[in-house]
């Protein structure tokens, strides 16, 4: 869950996680889309390893914001 | 007994333990909301929803027509995608792409794998391998043709290696990281692309915090022919064993014809008494065809240069296109290798267009709408630019508001589509200096205040 960017021309979010700080599963411009959510359920990690977020913002001229600062979770 | 575990951003994590076969599900949900379904028991974990959030759900059970695990079984293709069965899974990436058809989806359940060596040669449009989060193997090896994989990560033992004719291999979103204790005879690399290679592409992915002590570069590119480095990070790349007198991030050697690296990030690397990017033609005729693209270069660190080109005298550098990359200073602000015997014939349709840059850059033949910035040095053709400050934002790359390198770059076909970050280009009337393009993508704001239950 993540507050809503500022810009008024959002239109939608991309989840990016991976195991390493900074080092994501998803290609730049690849993640998984939200929607306009702000919340995302993601499926499929395995336990015993620490899953590192970020979330970026998407404009409707497909621009991309940079990257929400990181959070991690430890899943176990 | 599988295991599978669901975070959700700003809701819960959820974790399924089946007694049965079982599958991934993706859901949205009110926080609280109950789970029920299929004999399973689920261990909640319940943080505060920040905001009530209702979705329908969906059940999104992945299929595929061959699965990978970690104990194997019959391998068993099944000709219309189904759901994961233990009984019928491949042990290894071989196993699996040897049984696809062409067109097949093969997914590779979460675990720690050995090394992998793919040899099968299929037809396109090949097969796909995707790893489940937290997939991690030995050394991969990938000879053979017409495959792709996806989202390994290899940090035991690392590396990449393709020799022999291996053809239409992409490796996406792959990371390698950690201690190398293979060594591939003299080409000691991490990543290695040799032989009579073609088709082959990397994109996205990293090579991080790799360290190998008798390694001479990160990454070898050696007689290979259409190669693709796109959205790739090498950060961290180091030698820690002092073997030979040199050590690049990436060596481009004898034969190489068509090699395209963009969109990548080079920094915090360990380069050398050598650069980060070393031509050579030790194995074979001089590299041609060559682009680099929307890159990220960081300073070389004790290196000398961004690129070297260690010709030995073979006559001109012909046919390079630098456009569109950033360079934050180096050691000396030097990019290219002037020495005697690098490119003694001299530079021909060696171009550099739209490149943010420190000054003092002049090798090449043509010169348009670059920025050169510093205290000294002139600018190398007649649209560039010359000013004293890159005006980098906080991350030492991107450009910050006021940057005299905002729409400096060329306009038409000097102005390429996208930038690094895949965003379009130009934002304002011409392209902007440099890999970044500051404008509508660099004003919009990241989301706030991520919080992961």
């Amino acid at each position: 869950m993540w507050g809503t960017s500022t810009s008024s021309t959002v239109t939608g979010y991309r989840v990016y996680y991976g195991t390493a700080p900074g080092s994501y599963f998803q290609q730049r411009g690849a993640g998984v889309s939200a929607g306009s959510s702000t919340a995302y359920t993601v499926g499929g990690l395995a336990g015993e390893a620490r899953y590192y977020f970020a979330v970026t913002a998407v404009d409707n001229a497909g621009n991309e914001s940079a990257y929400s600062t990181e959070a991690s979770k430890l899943v176990q | 007994m599988t295991t599978t575990e669901r975070a959700a951003i700003g809701l819960n994590i959820l974790k399924e333990t089946t007694a049965m076969t079982t599958s991934t599900h993706v859901q949205a949900m009110h926080s609280g909301q109950a789970l029920h379904g299929f004999g399973t028991l689920f261990r909640r974990i319940f943080f505060t929803a920040l905001a009530a959030l209702c979705l329908p759900s969906v059940a999104s059970a992945q299929t595929a027509n061959l699965w990978i695990d970690t104990n194997g079984g019959s391998c068993t293709r099944q000709s219309s995608a189904a759901t994961y069965n233990d009984a019928a899974a491949c042990a290894s990436i071989q196993a699996a792409v040897s049984a696809c058809v062409p067109g097949d989806t093969i997914r590779m359940k979460s675990g720690n794998y050995g090394g992998q060596t793919i040899t099968a040669v299929k037809t396109a449009p090949g097969c796909t391998v995707i790893a489940e989060p937290a997939t991690t193997t030995g050394l991969l090896t990938t000879h053979g043709a017409w495959y792709e994989i996806q989202n390994i990560t290899a940090n035991v033992n690392t590396g990449w290696f393709i020799t022999g004719t291996a053809s239409n291999i992409t490796c996406r979103n792959c990371s390698f990281s950690g201690v190398n204790t293979s060594v591939f005879g003299y080409q000691d690399a991490a990543v290695y692309w040799g032989g009579k290679t073609s088709n082959i592409s990397w994109i996205g992915g990293s090579l991080t915090n790799f360290s190998c002590s008798s390694c001479a570069k990160g990454m070898a590119v050696y007689g290979s022919t259409n190669m693709l480095v796109d959205g790739v990070t090498f950060d961290g790349v180091r030698n820690t064993g002092g073997l030979g007198n040199h050590f690049e991030v990436i060596r481009v050697d004898g034969n190489v014809n068509g090699l395209t690296i963009r969109n990548s990030t080079f920094g915090n690397n360990n380069e050398t008494s050598t650069s980060t990017i070393f031509f050579s033609t030790w194995t074979g005729t001089k590299p041609q065809n060559i682009l680099f693209e929307n890159n990220f270069f960081g300073s070389p660190g004790s290196a000398y240069y961004v690129f070297q080109m260690n010709f030995q005298n073979l006559g001109s550098c012909a046919n390079w296109t630098f456009r569109y990359n950033t360079f934050v200073p180096g050691k000396a602000g030097v990019l290219i290798d002037p020495a005697s015997g690098s490119c003694s014939g001299g530079f021909s349709n060696v171009i550099w267009v739209g490149n943010l840059a420190p000054r003092g850059n002049c090798q090449g033949t043509a010169f348009r709408s670059n920025v050169w910035y510093g205290s000294s040095g002139a600018a190398c053709g007649g649209t560039d630019k010359v000013v004293a400050s890159a005006g980098f934002g906080s991350d030492g790359f991107r450009l910050a508001a006021g940057s005299l390198a905002i729409d400096a770059g060329g306009t038409g076909t000097d102005c390429i589509a996208s930038d690094h970050d895949g965003n379009a280009r130009p934002s304002g009337g011409r392209c902007d200096a440099g890999a970044s393009e500051y404008g509508a993508a660099a004003q919009l704001a990241p989301p706030q205040n991520l919080v992961v239950q």
